[in-house]
């Protein structure tokens, strides 16, 4: 029979009435905050993308037709953006477009010799006898080719056509090809929730506010660029979480009037943290529960052995630096969780030390009445030591064969075939003007095509090509002999029977005079929309450019390209690199902080090794039930070490480890994770975690601690 | 209760639930046509759909001088449309839901461009598609029927205002034996002013 006492209770007699009363002041603090912030908590969790990498604010609305008549749509696609605030249409009107691209075919082709080898004499009787032939097919003129203006497939080379599944509004914006779905991108940093309402109120008002078709229309709005998972129903989650505790608190302190003060004490602990986010807060709940149920006492308080102050707090020292690894990775929002973790930690800590043994003296709550028994049959030593090594190497392994999950928000389901936001990346250039901004876009958007085959650049960079392109294809063109070969395709196609006249606009588009040059594109049909996108950074003039990146890209992406899918790419390549210098800095700081407490390299040695047998453990598991690894998992693993390492509790009078009640406890909020699918990997870590900790804690841990202390004796 | 009594009783459990599917089952929501139309498109669905056919094609362009003829031999699979032109100097269409294409039966010519899967080349494959195979929804989906003014037995298919095919295609004229209710003609007008007329013949001799 085993005998733990309270560790750290000061006594009735020598409390003060300021410590007595101290309980009181918690919960009117608690009441206070409660009022100020009635949220529960923030149901988002931080934003892993970098500032740097962040999407220019803005939101998407879609707007999708259900049964709304043909006349009141039309209006709405027509009408309906230009009239919102923050409306910036990613193309231009396509009418403007067209006459713009038309008028300058030859222009966009970059293959010189590909062009060249379209004008030979050859050449263009195949291509006037290639046209002749296809006019007799009914699809001819339909399927994207326009034979008036580009009799010769110049736009082929040219690569300017659009996606086929897109569709342009008068208005520039965009639209799906069957025209029942409308998207329209609004430069704004409002909530999506208040554009979408915002898009209502204006077709109400477009509308009669009771007409059917504004019910006929479905609006919904999205945020462009990154988006952190939220939980689904934080409220829920929460007293989900506090339902369990109190639950298996109740069952396994056997004491109603402690587990309701423990859980008093849990509660406005949680409430006191505000500035802790989502899974956090319910990590922390259980980590402090489980802290608060070994330090329960099984049995009417024996007198304990006096302890230093350091090992009283060195479970508490270990938890409020669990996520302290985090500050050596790359991602800003958990570097800044890092380092109000620990406040939370003390709040918590405060609670669960000093106001709980008061309240529960209040309450006049007994003990709890565990059954006491014998700490559990520690595993061999060599049995022990290989079933670390074990969980490590194929942790490890296991670890490294799967794929790294995105930090980028899948695109939403509503989008899907329309437009991939979550492969959207942009070029910010900067010029001291606005033409030489449009030019130095064109030059970016030219590098990035050139180094990412399949990258599609979307906006202002695909009308204009800069100087230096402008001067390479001149010198290019010079060099075809363009008049005689028009000449001769005249003829061309004088003989087959067909019109030259009817190519009229394409003749005119080979005149080399007119340049698409920034400055002509300026004062050019496109101007207005060209003008709309640029926008003044100090005494700089920028134009963001959208740039859609293909599913497969190469390992180094172009210095200019920024954004979520930028920052995630870069992430999955140095993923794994980042979780072995996060669990390398837990495992040492879990040694340090144990060796401080205990001044035995054996106990600091055994809290590292199977801290980190647990979190590589629960990580590979996780993993492979959940068939990818992401970065938001780092807090949930670091946690489980630190848990682990504090449940060896070599501090213990007797040496036990963590009880089964204290494992339940940290197993909850994974558990309550789990029910989220935005959390399942996280819920997975902690719930798994937890477990293999305390087995590990309570089974290994003895074992490798005598097997290193013994070492660590010898001479 | 024994092993047959059980047996029995949920055999007609299972009988009494039938019902409840079809009650719940919701009755296909059926385009709202006119009288007229309705009827035409009855007596275009009462012929069945042809499997060979020779057909002329007559395109007038503004492209061409002189209006353009071709003759040729029209093949129909379950989903797939083949117009065979006679001539070396004309082409092979192939009208299919997931990819459609033109090949130029000279094959010392350049293929030319390939047909992108755009708003007005799915409306006019799917509702092609839906000619010859006698879908009505298909038919009606994203479109508007009507009756022509003048003579013969003759209804349009256009596209929907709103769809963005309609910029390209002004609509599609059909023209139906008035007995059999047999394809005769279809005339495909385009916003751009050409006018595509496939007149369907007799079968070819096998």
């Amino acid at each position: 029979m085993c005998v733990v006492s309270w560790p750290h209770v000061p006594s009735l007699r020598s409390s003060t009435w300021v410590l007595r009363s101290s309980w009181l002041a918690w919960f009117v603090v608690a009441a206070l905050a409660a009022c100020l912030r009635p949220a529960p908590f923030a149901a988002r969790s931080p934003d892993l993308v970098p500032a740097e990498h962040r999407a220019t604010p803005g939101v998407l609305v879609v707007l999708h037709r259900r049964s709304a008549p043909d006349e009141a749509w039309t209006r709405v696609l027509d009408t309906l953006g230009p009239q919102l605030p923050g409306h910036l249409p990613p193309a231009p009107p396509p009418a403007e477009a067209r006459l713009w691209r038309d008028a300058h075919l030859l222009w966009w082709v970059a293959d010189g010799p590909a062009l060249a080898a379209r004008f030979e004499p050859a050449a263009l009787r195949a291509a006037v006898s290639g046209v002749r032939a296809r006019l007799t097919s009914p699809l001819f003129d339909i399927g994207g080719e326009d034979v008036r203006r580009d009799p010769l497939g110049l736009a082929d080379l040219g690569g300017m056509h659009t996606p086929p599944w897109l569709a342009v509004t008068a208005s520039g914006d965009r639209m799906s090809a069957d025209g029942n779905t409308l998207l329209i991108h609004l430069q704004t940093a409002m909530p999506p929730e208040a554009a979408a309402a915002s898009v209502s109120a204006q077709l109400s008002a477009q509308f009669s506010s009771d007409s059917p078709e504004v019910a006929d229309i479905e609006v919904r709005a999205f945020v462009l660029g990154s988006e952190s998972p939220e939980l689904s129903q934080p409220v829920r989650g929460l007293f989900t979480n506090l339902a369990l505790l109190a639950f298996v608190l109740a069952l396994g302190l056997r004491r109603l009037r402690t587990s309701l003060a423990a859980l008093a004490v849990l509660t406005t602990g949680a409430v006191l943290v505000p500035f802790l986010d989502g899974s956090l807060i319910l990590a922390l709940l259980g980590a402090a529960a489980a802290l608060a149920v070994g330090s329960q006492p099984r049995t009417p308080p024996a007198s304990p052995p006096p302890e230093p102050p350091i090992r009283r707090t060195l479970p508490w020292l270990l938890l409020a630096s669990a996520l302290v690894p985090l500050v050596l990775l790359p991602y800003p929002a958990w570097r800044e969780t890092a380092l109000t973790w620990p406040l939370a930690v003390l709040v918590l800590a405060l609670g669960v030390s000093l106001i709980l043994p008061a309240l529960t003296r209040v309450l006049r709550a007994p003990p709890a009445d565990l059954p006491a028994r014998d700490s559990p049959r520690p595993l061999p030593s060599t049995v022990a030591l290989a079933a670390c090594a074990v969980l490590l190497a194929a942790g490890t392994w296991s670890i490294g064969h799967v794929p790294t999950d995105s930090v980028v928000a899948p695109t939403p389901p509503a989008l899907l075939g329309l437009l991939d936001t979550a492969r959207l990346a942009e070029l910010h250039s900067r010029g001291d003007s606005p033409s030489s901004a449009l030019a130095a876009a064109a030059r970016d958007a030219r590098d990035v095509a050139a180094a990412v085959p399949g990258a599609w650049p979307q906006g202002p960079a695909a009308f204009v090509l800069d100087d230096d392109t402008l001067a390479t294809r001149s010198a290019t063109l010079a060099t075809l002999d363009l008049p005689g070969r028009i000449d001769l395709l005249r003829a061309n196609l004088a003989e087959q029977g067909l019109r030259p006249d009817a190519f009229a606009e394409f003749f005119r588009a080979v005149d080399l005079g007119h340049q698409p040059s920034p400055t002509a594109a300026l004062a050019g049909p496109l101007g207005p929309w060209l003008t709309a996108h640029l926008h003044n950074e100090g005494a700089f003039n920028v134009v963001v450019t959208r740039v859609h990146l293909p599913d497969t890209l190469p390992d180094t992406l172009p210095s200019q390209l920024r954004g979520p899918v930028v920052f995630a790419h870069e992430v999955q390549r140095e993923f794994l690199g980042h979780l072995g210098l996060a669990l390398v800095a837990s495992a040492w700081l879990s040694a340090f902080l144990t060796w401080l407490s205990t001044r035995r390299l054996g106990s600091a040695l055994t809290a590292a090794v199977v801290g980190a047998s647990a979190q590589v453990g629960a990580l590979a598991i996780a993993a492979a039930i959940h068939g990818e690894i992401s970065p938001a998992v780092l807090p949930a693993a670091l946690l489980v070490g630190a848990t682990t390492a504090s449940a060896c509790n070599f501090n213990s009078p007797l040496g036990r480890p963590r009880s089964s009640l204290a494992s339940a406890c940290a197993a909850i909020p994974g558990i309550v994770l789990l029910l989220d699918p935005a959390w399942h990997a996280t819920g997975l870590v902690l719930a798994l975690g937890a477990a293999l900790g305390g087995l590990l804690a309570s089974h290994a841990a003895p074992a490798l601690s005598a097997l290193l202390t013994r070492r660590e004796a010898r001479p | 209760m024994n092993h047959r009594t059980a047996r029995t009783a949920l055999f007609t459990l299972s009988l009494w639930t039938c019902p409840f599917d079809h009650v719940d089952a919701a009755p296909p929501v059926a385009p709202q046509v006119s009288r007229p139309v309705a009827k035409r498109l009855a007596l275009w669905q009462r012929a069945a759909p042809p499997q060979t056919a020779r057909y002329t094609l007559t395109r007038k362009t503004s492209l061409l001088w002189e209006p353009l003829v071709v003759r040729g031999t029209l093949t129909f699979t379950a989903d797939r449309l083949e117009l065979r032109d006679d001539e070396r100097t004309g082409t092979t269409t192939v009208v299919a839901r997931d990819t459609s294409s033109i090949t130029l039966n000279d094959p010392s010519l350049p293929p030319g461009p390939g047909v992108q899967r755009t708003p007005a080349i799915s409306w006019l494959t799917d509702h092609l598609l839906a000619l010859l195979t006698r879908d009505q929804d298909a038919l009606l989906k994203d479109a508007r029927a009507s009756i022509p003014r003048g003579q013969g037995h003759a209804f349009l298919v256009s596209p929907q205002s709103t769809h963005p095919a309609h910029t390209i295609i002004e609509h599609l004229r059909v023209r139906l034996d008035p007995e059999t209710g047999a394809l005769l003609e279809l005339e495909l007008m385009l916003s751009a002013g050409d006018r595509v007329t496939l007149a369907l013949g007799e079968r070819p001799p096998t």
